[in-house]
């Protein structure tokens, strides 16, 4: 990933919010925000997947972040939206209660998890990053998906 | 001393009595028996003594005589004073009795001296010789010799020296004459062996008599004592029944009087009989106080209804008295209220003339008022067309307004898309490394086109909002002014209609007036009248109140009377109550 490059640099979150919590991932692991939200359930999945959608002739898997992140299932409303992120060239859906935006992080910035965060959102963090006034968990996009 | 103690000290005292007496008589006759014996038994060997002095003395004798004649026959009378101690030598040899002691001798008539007798010293001594007196001072040889020659033979008794014994022991003595001699010739024995015999047999006797005493005494003893344990048993029993009837003689009179009790009856005799009619006495008596002790609950419950009774009519007939003085100053008020009427009516007669004048003009008045308020029924109603015209624009400028919104939800929404369209821009640059750079700085400015454009917009919501909060209240407060004018439209028509009612009213009145001013006079004559019957009324009135005060006493009277009878019954309730018949 990216924690290889050198402190100067600036990273590019993407950021949104699950439950009024602010969350992070890299840009680079983002393909689009998708504001359509038609999906097809699929039988037997896991309690995680809400469906599949059609995106451009793709088909992409659709999950509910919050589930995965242990919270409760979300619920649709009109800021809804889902964030379609690559993991090794295959397209997820996250859906996400609400969009945030782009901010350009320095890498000094950001720090690893504290240690304390054994939690399943805290398996999933890669670093947390202190923009001024407050702090936003980056989240791992490959072991979201796995 | 109780009739139980009695009747023991009775009883004891009668065997002891009895007993005593028995002992006594028996005693006595046991000895006097014994000593008739005693004497029968000495009399007989005193008579057996005799016989055998006699014999022996008759055989002394006839000894004497054969010696005697045998000597004649011989014919050595000669020497009669040989043959005569030859005799006496032979009579001296025949001893005889226990130990040959006893013995003959032989008195001379002649010489008046002893003849012949064991003591030597004796013989030839004269009979009036000082040694032949006996203890008594007699000299008995006199004695002997002065009989026998007066009877020729007999018995002496008196008393001479034993052998072996201190005293001189009482002594038995038969003389006969040997008359051919002048001879006294005489035997004795002494007494003092059938004395002996006979003082033994008196110690016997009385020794039996005092054991036989003993025995009796006893035998009377044991039969006492039974007798007393008989009769202090049989004592006790009677005291014991008396006792409980007298327990339940006392328990009556004394109150406790516990009538439940019952004499127990353990015996058949009179006691028991009269027990038996004294428990049916104490059942009757029992069964008698229960009913008394009914009644005098009755008495007792009826008294105190009668006492309930009395204090009803007493508090009706107070409440009677209060309520008629209540009438009575009723009555009073009335009459003074009905004067009061009659002076307040001549005053309203000189009113009524007053409210003439003043109707007239009122009427003039209500023509003006008429006037006036027709010409604010119209005024109000173009108001209230003025007023629905200003809401009707009013509510068009909101419909304009709300147009205006729909306008700017539109923009929001176009500047959200806009802000996704930029982000993926954004997201679109940053993947295209180094060569999107440029597109980013473009997709930025774009993104923050769109956020001012949100921003925007939301203050032009934000303030349509408070027109449309505005217009709303203006609608309301002009449909409050429309009701109000319509409220006020209203009140005016009612005026009107009012005052259309008062002029035609008015006449009425005019002619009202008058009437009333005659009807005032009407009343007036009859108020007058009305104030004499009320004086009657009171006047009757106080006589009822006297009556019933005389019953409110009465009542008082029958409440005491009740009273006394609560207590009397309450009295004869203790009273018999004192008696404990369950």
């Amino acid at each position: 990933m990216n924690e290889t490059k050198t402190n100067s640099e600036l990273i590019e979150i993407c950021t949104f919010y699950l439950r009024n919590q602010i969350y992070g991932v890299n840009i680079q692991n983002v393909r689009e925000i998708n504001k359509n939200q038609v999906y097809t359930k699929t039988p037997r999945a896991p309690e995680f997947v809400l469906g599949v959608m059609n995106l451009r002739g793709r088909i992409v898997t659709v999950i509910d972040l919050a589930v995965k992140l242990g919270l409760s299932p979300s619920r649709t409303t009109s800021e809804t939206r889902i964030l379609i992120v690559d993991s090794h060239n295959e397209y997820v859906g996250l859906l996400i209660d609400r969009i945030g935006d782009v901010v350009s992080a320095p890498g000094a910035d950001i720090d690893p998890p504290p240690a304390n965060l054994d939690d399943v959102a805290g398996a999933m963090t890669v670093g947390v990053y202190k923009s001024p006034g407050l702090l936003i968990n980056i989240l791992d996009i490959d072991r979201v998906v796995e | 001393m109780n009739i139980k103690t009695k009747l023991i000290l009775l009883v004891i005292a009668g065997v002891v009595t009895l007993g005593a007496a028995t002992i006594r008589i028996t005693a006595s006759l046991l000895e006097k028996e014994g000593l008739a014996e005693i004497k029968n038994i000495r009399s007989l060997l005193i008579d057996q003594r005799q016989i055998m002095l006699e014999n022996l003395v008759d055989n002394a004798v006839r000894i004497i005589e054969l010696k005697y004649t045998e000597a004649q026959n011989e014919g050595r009378s000669g020497n009669e004073a040989d043959v005569k101690e030859k005799i006496a030598l032979t009579i001296d040899a025949m001893r005889y009795g226990e130990n040959k002691k006893d013995y003959f001798y032989i008195l001379c008539m002649d010489t008046q001296t002893v003849r012949m007798h064991p003591k030597k010293e004796f013989i030839g001594k004269k009979i009036t010789s000082d040694e032949f007196r006996d203890p008594d001072g007699e000299l008995f040889l006199v004695k002997q010799m002065d009989a026998a020659r007066d009877n020729k033979q007999g018995f002496d008794y008196y008393r001479w020296e034993k052998l072996g014994f201190d005293e001189p022991v009482s002594k038995m003595t038969f003389y006969k004459v040997f008359k051919e001699w002048n001879w006294v010739v005489a035997t004795g024995v002494y007494m003092d062996d059938i004395e002996a015999m006979t003082e033994r047999n008196r110690e016997n006797i009385e020794a039996g008599v005092s054991r036989m005493t003993l025995m009796l005494s006893l035998l009377t003893m044991g039969v006492c004592s039974a007798i007393i344990i008989i009769a202090v048993f049989v004592a006790q029993r009677i005291g014991k029944t008396l006792k409980e009837a007298g327990v339940m003689f006392r328990d009556i009179s004394e109150g406790e009087a516990d009538l439940t009790q019952r004499l127990e009856i353990h015996s058949k005799d009179e006691i028991a009989d009269m027990a038996h009619s004294f428990n049916i006495f104490i059942g009757k008596l029992q069964q008698m106080i229960q009913e008394i002790a009914e009644k005098a609950d009755t008495l007792n419950s009826a008294s105190e209804e009668m006492t309930e009774l009395s204090r009803h009519f007493s508090s009706g007939a107070d409440y009677m008295l209060m309520k008629s003085n209540t009438v009575a100053a009723a009555t009073e008020e009335l009459s003074s209220g009905v004067e009061s009427i009659a002076e307040a009516m001549s005053h309203a007669s000189s009113n009524i003339n007053t409210v003439v004048t003043s109707t007239e003009e009122m009427a003039v008045t209500v023509t003006d008022i008429a006037e006036q308020s027709e010409k604010a029924r119209r005024i109000t109603g173009r108001a209230v067309e003025k007023a629905m015209g200003a809401s009707e624009r009013v509510q068009e400028f909101g419909e304009a307004a709300k147009d205006i919104e729909k306008v700017t939800e539109t923009i929001i929404e176009i500047s959200d898309q806009t802000k996704l369209l930029a982000l993926n821009a954004t997201i679109e640059a940053a993947r295209a490394g180094e060569a999107g750079k440029g597109f980013a700085v473009v997709a930025n400015e774009i993104k923050e086109l769109a956020r001012n454009t949100a921003l925007a917009s939301q203050d032009i919501r934000k303030r349509i909002e408070g027109i449309l909060n505005s217009i709303r209240g203006a609608v309301a407060e002009i449909i409050q002014i429309t009701d109000v004018i319509n409220e006020i439209s209203d009140i005016v028509s009612v005026i009107a209609a009012a005052v259309d009612q008062q002029s035609v009213n008015n006449k009425d009145a005019a002619k009202s007036v008058s009437d009333i001013s005659m009807g005032i006079r009407d009343v007036n004559q009859n108020l007058n009248q009305s104030s004499t019957v009320f004086a009657e009324i009171a006047r009757d009135i106080g006589e009822v109140n006297e009556m019933i005060s005389n019953v409110s006493k009465t009542g008082a009277h029958i409440d005491a009377g009740a009273e006394t009878l609560s207590e009397t019954a309450e009295s004869l309730r203790s009273l018999v109550f004192k008696f404990k018949v369950k």
